[in-house]
């Protein structure tokens, strides 16, 4: 039997394999043809069959008519500083870091366009205090402190980081920031932010143990006070980097209280030396070890502890979040978060979307929209 | 008359047809007398946005009966090229094109055909399945009238 051939317009596939870092080898494999092939698609002198095609859909997560488009798009959902990230001249974004972006650059779009719709000004009426790059963080990290309503004391009394995450992310998405939390895997960015006047967005890698979410998210937030978008990899990388990590430490480890805990542990005036140290200190304010030796550093309370902090310390053990719910429904609203979720529902109530359009934006079924809490909803 | 219908317009007689059972066998009927079809892709968009629910149980049972299963191809691609934004480049699931593209198919078969569809609100990833529908000059209801005007109990 003739095989089928799909028209794919060039352009749009050559897009599509950049937009997910996806060069003709690798597709090739998938489509289970020779990368001379892919290469006939992209130049147009060859097509791909219909079992080939949807092998490329599938990998480019991308619906089948979008490669018959006359064009690609002219928008790209990633920016491009994303893909080198500044600090980072060697790194080049992997498919799981701009898949994550993607997804984050749709949600905001979807969630900008809703929000106009059921009039959530929240961030346009009360948005973080804007800084520049000469604020010092210690004042910024006060501004923020003010408009979180953040305590030290609740974080403290929390019981656990996973606790304090909770909080966190509540506080944003309360002020109209959406706050995902999405699996881009062990070793790659922490974070990014997304800047907008109308839906600003932080999004935080879920590889990493709660602490270090924590302190993720608390530095995109420097971010966005910045009113910048940016990627983050690692730590102190650049002088905007460095800037943010200040803030988040200084947000959520304030000097006074730093000191007030160092002297109750180990005398007043006492210098941190060792891991065990750092260690009881980080569980006294349920940040991570990291996060408390750059701390500690920076107020010169401690010497060499950031080279003692073990390279994977802040990683999520393996087995770890076992026990909970893994049904596509439990794990969209894990990710999207209920500031996304409670806005795309606003919207189907308010007449915004439809009942389809709510679930492919939550990309979940019926049943698990009644099911996992993102539900019931009337129509 | 023939009709195809998509994921949106199914989901709504799921979900508030008060007795969803008589609607669909009578769907069932419509479908083994060629009046009724709808394309693979409702099918699939359907496996995701009502997995295990009594839509897309239907048109899993019912699809190996339908006579027309959807456009080929070159259709959905003319479809993609002439229609303005009516991809949404993110929407892996999303049957729409597909859905015109079944339509348009058939009306340049010749055939009297019209859309059944809940898909008519504005969106901020792409433009309704009825403004499309519009565009090409295609007849397209929604599930009250449609069900209606063929004589079964709405709601």
């Amino acid at each position: 039997m003739k095989p089928t051939y799909v028209p794919v317009t060039p352009a749009v596939l050559q897009w599509a394999m950049e937009e997910s870092a996806v060069d003709p080898p690798e597709l090739a494999e998938r489509a289970k043809t020779e990368p001379s092939t892919v290469l006939g698609w992209l130049n147009g002198e060859e097509q791909p069959t219909k079992t080939q095609f949807r092998a490329i859909a599938a990998m480019l997560k991308r619906p089948a008519a979008f490669f018959m488009m006359a064009s690609p798009p002219i928008e790209t959902a990633v920016p491009p500083a994303f893909r080198h990230p500044p600090g980072h001249p060697e790194h080049e974004s992997t498919r799981a870091e701009l898949d994550a972006v993607a997804t984050a650059s749709r949600v905001r779009r979807i969630a900008r366009w809703t929000a106009e719709r059921v009039a959530d000004r929240r961030w346009l009426d009360e948005p973080v205090p804007a800084v520049t790059s000469d604020t010092p963080p210690a004042r910024a990290a006060e501004m923020a402190t003010s408009w979180l309503a953040w305590s030290t004391t609740e974080q403290r009394g929390a019981a656990n980081p996973s606790a304090v995450v909770k909080i966190v992310r509540g506080r944003l998405e309360e002020r109209g920031v959406l706050a995902l939390q999405l699996p881009i895997g062990e070793e790659l960015c922490r974070g990014f932010s997304l800047n907008d006047d109308v839906k600003p967005l932080v999004a935080i890698n879920s590889a990493y143990i709660p602490a270090a979410r924590l302190f993720t998210y608390v530095h995109e937030l420097g971010h966005l006070m910045r009113r910048s978008d940016s990627i983050c990899l690692g730590f102190g990388d650049t002088g905007v980097e460095r800037w943010c990590e200040q803030f988040a430490a200084a947000l959520l480890m304030p000097h006074e209280h730093l000191r007030t805990r160092i002297a109750a542990r180990f005398g007043t005036g006492a210098t941190i030396t060792d891991l065990e140290q750092v260690r009881l200190l980080a569980g006294d304010f349920n940040v991570s070890l990291t996060a408390t030796a750059i701390r500690l550093e920076d107020l010169n309370c401690g010497t060499a502890l950031v080279s003692q902090i073990p390279r994977t310390s802040d990683h999520k053990k393996s087995g770890g979040g076992r026990g909970s719910d893994s049904t596509r429904g439990a794990v969209r609203a894990r990710e999207l978060g209920e500031g996304y979720i409670s806005l795309m529902l606003a919207g189907a109530r308010d007449g915004a979307l439809g009942r389809q359009d709510l679930l492919r934006y939550l990309d979940v079924s019926e049943g698990q929209l009644r099911s996992t809490g993102i539900g019931p909803l009337e129509r | 008359m023939r009709w195809t219908i998509d994921g949106s317009a199914i989901n709504r007689i799921a979900t508030e047809s008060s007795n969803y059972n008589t609607a669909f066998d009578a769907l069932t009927d419509m479908i083994a007398n060629s009046e009724l079809c709808f394309c693979d892709e409702v099918v699939d968009e359907l496996e995701r946005t009502a997995e295990n629910e009594p839509g897309a149980l239907w048109a899993a049972t019912v699809k190996g009966r339908r006579q027309h299963t959807g456009a080929s191809m070159t259709t959905i691609a003319w479809i993609a090229r002439n229609v303005k934004d009516i991809v949404d480049p993110a929407g892996r699931h999303d049957a729409m094109p597909s859905v015109l593209a079944h339509a348009y198919a058939l009306g340049e078969e010749g055939q009297d055909i019209a859309v059944v569809t809940e898909d008519i609100l504005e969106k901020p990833t792409r433009r309704a399945l009825s403004h499309a529908c519009d565009e090409l000059s295609i007849e397209w209801v929604q599930v009250p009238e449609w069900l209606t005007s063929c004589g079964l109990p709405w709601p």
